[in-house]
């Protein structure tokens, strides 16, 4: 029954590529007050899927997301897409190699990638205003990252454990 | 949590905290300070924030790539009053008086850094 696993599997990852558009929206009319710091709610989908279907299909939902956030928000070929799909790259990368290492778990791979997000997101920002004035914002990314990235690392967590979504899972494999 | 999750967590935190105290005690020693305004077509200008009277807030606008960038300054501080942009976290930053907190305004391509003037108590020297 491969078709029926693999209709599974397209749901789920529609789903969660419908959700985490939305997450990401409202998030960006949450202000922190602070430029390139964000909760980074949306990042929980690309870490579900991380640990249940691999880093191929994570990415590909994650490209989706940034470029169809992009387009809904009207930002795209503006500065704030550059650092927006930089910071989810270096955020992705850092990601998938410590999610390797079995020293960590989750809750690191959720607090580096949320760090890794704003770190993406400042060197960004050296490029395309030709000043190194957003490094100044570097310790308060750190800062941020940490409970940032602990929720949305608790959040994944606690799906990935629930039953009926571990259910659903064996039923695309 | 794994115990290489607390690790990581306590080194994240110390290494912010460290940062910004390092920052805040740095800034302390500051004096004489201007901020430097850099606008959407790469001009900048230098504004005194010391020396002024106080009480008096001045404002002084800008070119935005979305609009006009308003900036208002009093002594000692500078802040982004108003600007056009989607989220508005220029104008919600606030005033700054720290050399360690610029204000950067992206969608418009915009920013003030501060910095310290050297006070050499002489006008020149002849050598």
């Amino acid at each position: 029954m491969k078709n029926r696993s693999e209709v599974y599997k397209v749901a789920l990852l529609s789903m969660f590529l419908t959700v985490s558009i939305v997450v990401s929206i409202i998030e960006s009319y949450i202000p922190t007050g602070i430029p390139s710091v964000r909760l980074g709610l949306a990042n929980v989908f690309t870490i579900i899927i991380l640990y249940t279907y691999g880093a191929k299909d994570a990415l590909f939902v994650l490209v989706l997301r940034v470029f169809l956030v992009g387009i809904l928000r009207g930002t795209i070929a503006t500065p704030t897409f550059i650092l927006s799909a930089s910071g989810a790259t270096l955020s992705f990368m850092v990601m998938y190699l410590i999610s390797k290492v079995k020293y960590f778990s989750i809750i690191s791979v959720s607090v580096l990638g949320s760090l890794a997000h704003s770190v993406g997101q400042i060197v960004a920002s050296i490029f395309v205003m030709d000043t190194a004035v957003m490094i100044y914002y570097f310790p308060i990314s750190i800062a941020v990252s940490i409970p940032a990235g602990i929720i949305t690392g608790l959040l994944a967590i606690k799906v990935l454990k629930m039953e009926s979504f571990i259910e659903y899972i064996e039923q695309t494999k | 949590m794994k115990r290489g999750d607390l690790i990581l967590v306590g080194a994240l935190l110390t290494l912010s905290i460290t940062i910004m105290v390092v920052f805040a005690v740095l800034n302390a020693n500051t004096s004489n300070l201007i901020a430097v305004v850099t606008d959407a077509n790469g001009e900048t200008e230098t504004i005194e924030l010391y020396g002024l009277e106080e009480g008096i807030t001045y404002e002084k606008t800008y070119v935005g790539t979305l609009g006009d960038v308003v900036v208002e300054y009093e002594n000692g501080r500078i802040r982004v009053a108003k600007e056009t942009s989607p989220q508005n976290i220029c104008s919600k930053q606030g005033w700054t008086s720290s050399v360690y907190k610029p204000l950067v305004c992206l969608p418009n391509d915009f920013y003030i850094t501060l910095d310290s003037k050297e006070d050499t108590g002489i006008d020149g020297e002849v050598g």
